[in-house]
């Protein structure tokens, strides 16, 4: 009987370790959906996000309870893409992935589109009449290369914007800039009065590419999308201007030292930027939210300073503005049986009172047409203008902000890096970007 | 019941013919006579260590062994490491790493500096902090604490501190420098491509240095003191004791913190990529950030396997020559 007991136990081990393993199996899609339930009897859909804040989601998910009790929301959140990406990737490629989930338009897009159902033979069916309202810049962005939409855009955000202290501007005797010419005599004003430089986060790879569309579309309008088609190359005479303008930039000694080294969140924004060790602070057109009262800023050196939002002045030949992007778009999983109630929450978030909550944070700009943000009546001016401009810029704008390989677009981040300390010329470094994207298989 | 004794019988001589053990298979089968039950329980006891190690093999199978084999067969393909398609491209995610002047080998040649820089100098001081701290000095229990604490935290709170005291406008490290009317010394310790990965090596020492310092502590309680006794009445001084005492008698120790370093710096990846992100340009890339790139960032899952096979190999040949030079040693 002893032995018996041995082999019960050894089976035993063997039993526990099979069902640690058979958490691992994938449950599959397909069957009916599950409708929009009831009150009594809710729909919980499941959302994996990177954005909206915490802060921010609690207001958006208040409304949307009140005007459907009948779908609860599961929703999980990092504020890192990068780790958002990590447990997505490796949850979809399990088959177990949300109902709903975010991408941003550029590489996303192309790689969870195969796991997205159809937004657009979606939308004709649960939110007919929405393409009259949808910004069409913003759709074409969030369809992938094989012309399916993957997802409905959101909102909108682009490059290049600086955030400037005018507080800080006034008491050293500085004007806001409006030229490249008026910036570099304000920063070279500013240092000889023991501030800081523009605090720029150029560790980040993503923030040079921002720069690097936004700068090269000023030398060659829609150049840099024909190159990272492969039907130009980046050795051309656009990208030569390009590179030359931003070592220009580095030689006019905008920059702080060892910018390369420096994150633009949050060493920059907080260690500089917040600490009021500058009066400028170059960044996207998301953060335009720091000009009203905030979270962020609180607390800060900044908290009581009138802060406001400038487009980066024209550097090159052409003004041709900020570019824009979607930065957030809503994927509804191809596997979810829960769609038409995904639909409504996507309803919500994108021509509903979702959309207007989250506008009004300044997160990003608004991909409804007929949209506008709320401003509170007791903003400042620098406040009111710097969001007027923003949502404008934003409205207008033709320029993608992202090109879709991420490949090329670290490249671009090194290369960018290279010229700032000057281990690579502006030959070698368009030679080593245009390298990559000849590997690029299209 | 009789019939399948016999039966048991049978297989149990084919058994010993085999295993060719008379007198053991003798006492087997003295054993299992005197038990009850027998025939049914023999299919189990032969099957009985199987099952224990069972929950070990097919864990360790799955888990490590399998994925090293999913490894190995998806760095033959182009993966984009997320959709089910996965075309088979042969040796071009390897031709790719092992082209002259690419990011892998800028990493290698990294990774490689890192190494040597950080087991030297993390070996050198945990040994002298170790010989030091032995000799009773007073409060020595407090400062064996303290250079051990940074064990103790996580990789990413120490490279975020350190992040903000190696700021090179506002940073502890520079205005310090300052302060002393050094500013000749200050630095872009991160941002500086020539400095970078000296930077985060020096952080990588910081982390670590209390571990060889604890590990050399142990190792030097086990030296017996006769043999000191016998130095310092020999007139042995402080760098004698410790270069033909010390250091010899501590060798195992040192090869395993030099073994235990080398599989260190081939994981080494929260450090860099919470200072540098690998860069600036490539010059802190390594060859683990560089595998994070290509994997999750740019969905090339075939070239990330590439380079994790490549990481494989090689901490499979440094671990290789590390033993025999180990061995040859000790003849």
């Amino acid at each position: 009987m002893f032995n018996m007991k041995k082999t019960v136990a050894a089976v035993g081990a063997l039993a526990m370790s099979v069902g640690l393993l058979a958490g691992c199996g994938s449950s599959s899609g397909g069957g009916s959906d599950e409708g929009l339930g009831t009150a009594d009897n809710p729909v919980t859909l499941t959302f994996w996000t990177w954005q909206p804040t915490d802060a921010q989601w609690k207001t958006i998910y208040a409304a949307f309870e009140k005007k459907y009790p009948n779908i609860k929301i599961d929703w999980w959140r990092t504020s890192e893409m990068a780790d958002y990406q990590k447990k997505l990737q490796t949850s979809m490629a399990g088959g177990e992935g949300p109902d709903v989930f975010g991408v941003q338009a550029g590489s996303t897009v192309e790689q969870y589109g195969r796991f997205a159902e159809d937004m657009k033979d979606l939308a004709d069916k649960y939110m007919p009449g929405w393409d009259s309202k949808v910004a069409e810049g913003a759709v074409e962005q969030t369809t992938n290369s094989d012309g399916k939409m993957v997802a409905m855009p959101t909102i909108t955000s682009g490059s290049e914007y600086i955030l400037y202290n005018k507080t800080l501007l006034d008491e050293n005797g500085v004007k806001v800039p409006t030229t490249y010419d008026e910036l570099v005599e304000a920063n070279k004003t500013l240092v000889s009065k023991g501030l800081m430089p523009l605090a720029l986060g150029a560790k980040d790879g993503w923030h040079l590419d921002d720069i690097f569309v936004w700068l090269s579309n000023q030398y060659g309008e829609g150049d840099v999308y024909k190159a990272a088609e492969g039907k130009a190359k980046f050795t051309d005479e656009t990208f030569v201007k390009t590179m030359k303008a931003w070592k220009q930039m580095i030689d006019d000694g905008l920059f702080q030292d060892g910018a390369v080294g420096t994150a633009t969140y949050p060493d920059a924004r907080d260690n500089y930027f917040y600490a009021r060790k500058t009066a400028f602070f170059p960044t996207g057109s998301w953060h335009v939210s720091a000009v009203l009262p905030n979270d962020e800023t609180k607390g800060t050196a900044v908290e009581k300073d009138e802060l406001g939002m400038m487009e980066f002045p024209t550097v090159g030949d052409n003004a041709t503005g900020p570019t824009t992007g979607v930065d957030f778009g809503l994927a509804v999983n191809k596997d979810s049986k829960k769609q038409e109630a995904a639909m409504k929450f996507i309803e919500f978030m994108t021509t509903g009172e979702g959309q207007q909550e989250w506008i009004n944070t300044l997160q990003g700009a608004p991909v409804d047409k007929d949209m506008k943000v709320e401003v509170p009546s007791d903003a400042t001016e620098s406040a009111k203008a710097s969001i007027d401009l923003v949502t404008k810029g934003q409205a207008s704008s033709k320029l993608q902000r992202k090109l879709t390989s991420q490949e090329l677009n670290d490249e671009i981040g090194v290369q960018m890096q290279n010229i700032y300390t000057g281990d690579a010329t502006v030959e070698s470094a368009l030679k080593a970007i245009e390298q990559v994207n000849e590997s690029i298989e299209r | 019941m009789t019939a399948s004794a016999d039966g048991v019988s049978v297989g149990k001589k084919t058994a010993i013919g085999r295993g060719g053990a008379a007198s053991e298979a003798a006492q087997r089968r003295r054993t299992r006579v005197s038990k009850p039950g027998e025939s049914m329980n023999s299919w189990q006891s032969k099957l009985r260590p199987y099952l224990f190690i069972a929950p070990l093999v097919i864990l360790s199978g799955i888990f490590i062994y399998y994925c090293i084999g999913f490894t190995v067969a998806t760095s033959f393909t182009d993966w984009d490491g997320i959709s089910d398609e996965m075309d088979f491209i042969g040796l071009r995610n390897y031709a790719k790493l092992l082209t002259p002047g690419s990011v892998f080998w800028t990493a290698l040649k990294n990774n490689i500096i890192f190494m040597v820089v950080t087991v030297v100098i993390q070996a050198g001081l945990g040994l002298l902090l170790a010989v030091i701290l032995k000799e009773r000095l007073r409060g020595s229990n407090v400062f064996k604490a303290i250079f051990f604490m940074p064990i103790a935290m996580a990789p990413v709170i120490i490279a975020a501190i350190f992040r903000i005291i190696m700021d090179p406008n506002v940073g502890a490290i520079n205005e310090a420098l300052r302060f002393l009317h050094l500013d000749f010394l200050a630095q872009s310790w991160l941002g500086d491509p020539k400095i970078a990965l000296y930077s985060i090596c020096a952080i990588n020492i910081f982390e670590w240095m209390g571990f060889s310092m604890i590990i050399y502590y142990a190792g030097l309680m086990s030296i017996s003191e006769d043999i000191y006794e016998a130095a310092k009445i020999d007139g042995c001084g402080f760098w004698n004791t410790l270069f033909r005492i010390t250091i010899p008698n501590l060798s195992g120790t040192t090869n395993t913190l030099i073994l235990l370093g080398i599989v260190g710096s081939l994981k080494t990846f929260d450090i860099v990529i919470q200072t540098t992100g690998g860069g600036p340009g490539r010059s802190t890339e390594f060859l683990n950030t560089y595998l994070y790139k290509a994997g999750v960032q740019q969905f090339n899952g075939g070239l990330s396997a590439a380079i994790g096979v490549m990481v494989l190999i090689i901490a499979v040949i440094l671990s290789i020559v590390q033993v025999i030079v180990n061995n040859r040693a000790n003849r």
